[in-house]
């Protein structure tokens, strides 16, 4: 809420809304063109109005849209200016409790430059040999229709669903995991052809902080899908052990 | 104050911008893929025109057209590297400082980038970050095949972004 009204306290930023209000979905070199700013004095207003939700950034290969997102001012509303007009603790619960589930959960943003077409890209993901030879906790990867569930010493643990796919393009992905359990977040792939490479990316919307582990889990699982797509060998990154304390390096004292 | 004193003052900070990646490598070949220039010059995303100067590491678009200054900040063997990032391109804002830390693990090696002291926020695909996304795939592309691969945009010339 702090970061609402510190966002709107500042004429420039006013006036960058105003100019989405005119017209969403612009790119940050469309916005700069309206102002006497440089591209950083810009970009660092545009990040004060992201981190407060007053707009949303899509990205479609190198371009980033920027969009209005009127929700987070509606609530600032909500909470006070109609408390005025009528008894307001019902809002009030509910955006505590809409604030305390986003706190829960976590954006999850990667990309990884590969030298290898598109289409090859497409197909490691979706093959499952090529998927338990690159994830780095799966030893057993099954396909079921349009579902694959990731195993790891005959235990699954997760299941990735497919939810929509534009070919060549884009795949979003239900991820559900199994073991532990938690709730079901969105996976979405993109891979973009840039000349003779590729870049792979990943947007993890939703995923639950209990399960900590899982932003590493994709570091390592795309480090091994580059390395099996631009070598042709199979080459895990797995966690290694938790390492035995190494007195030379950390004195504990008694 | 020069820039170095101003900076070391400052490791304990927060990074404005970390990324990971993992190589199978040994940690000598890591080392010397990230501390020697002609090393450099067989991954870095843009160019080729990197020479070492007693500390100081230059990187040019082209002969005289200067891009990126790296001064060593501190440099544990096998473990750490500290450097300035002083971007020389247009709009390169003030200069920053990364750090590298290398680590075995086992048979494969886990590399980590902080940068600290940005000017400006850190976009997800965009400036610093896509630069060193771009890098590092480059580093692993070269240390894992043998094969130089730069992995720069195409869209881009030259003379662009970092």
């Amino acid at each position: 809420m702090d970061n609402i009204f510190k966002a709107l306290a500042d004429p420039a930023r006013r006036d960058i809304l105003d100019a989405l209000r005119a017209k969403d979905g612009q790119t940050l070199s469309q916005i700069g063109t309206r102002f006497e700013m440089t591209r950083f004095g810009v970009m660092k207003h545009l990040g004060v109005l992201e981190a407060a939700g007053l707009i949303t950034t899509v990205k479609r290969g190198r371009f980033k849209y920027h969009y209005l997102n009127a929700l987070p001012l509606q609530e600032a509303l909500d909470r006070w200016i109609t408390p005025f007009a009528k008894p307001a603790a019902r809002e009030v619960l509910d955006l505590k409790a809409k604030l305390e589930a986003a706190e829960a959960t976590q954006i999850v943003t990667m990309s990884i430059f590969i030298a290898a077409p598109a289409g090859k890209i497409w197909d490691a993901l979706t093959d499952p040999a090529a998927l338990a030879a690159s994830h780095d906790r799966a030893d057993d990867v099954r396909r079921d229709g349009a579902a694959l569930t990731f195993s790891a010493a005959n235990t699954p643990f997760l299941r990735l669903e497919e939810v929509a796919h534009e070919v060549g393009k884009t795949r979003h992905m239900r991820f559900v995991p199994l073991s532990p359990t938690a709730a079901a977040s969105e996976v979405t792939f993109t891979v973009v052809e840039e000349g003779a490479h590729c870049v792979l990316s990943l947007e993890h919307r939703g995923l639950s902080t209990a399960l900590a582990h899982v932003p590493d889990s994709w570091r390592r699982s795309l480090a091994g899908l580059k390395t099996l797509l631009e070598t042709g060998v199979a080459q895990k990154f797995p966690s290694p052990p938790p390492a035995a304390p190494d007195l030379s390096e950390k004195e504990t004292p008694k | 104050m020069t820039i170095h004193q101003h900076m070391e003052g400052q490791t304990m900070a927060k990074p404005d911008y970390v990324m990971q990646t993992y190589i199978r490598c040994t940690l000598d070949t890591l080392w010397d893929a990230l501390t020697d220039p002609e090393e450099i010059k067989k991954y870095h995303f843009i160019t080729d025109h990197i020479r070492k100067d007693g500390d100081t590491t230059g990187y040019d678009f082209a002969p005289g057209a200067p891009m990126l200054r790296c001064r060593d900040i501190r440099l544990d063997p096998k473990t750490r590297i500290e450097q300035t990032f002083e971007g020389l391109w247009e709009d390169a804002g003030p200069p920053s400082r990364f750090v590298y830390l290398l680590r075995e693990e086992g048979e494969v090696c886990s590399l980590t980038l902080e940068h600290y002291d940005l000017a400006f926020p850190v976009i997800h695909g965009e400036g610093v970050a896509d630069g060193w996304a771009r890098m590092l795939a480059g580093l692993k592309t070269y240390l894992e095949t043998g094969a130089t691969v730069r992995f720069a945009d195409p869209a881009l010339d030259a003379g662009g972004a970092p």
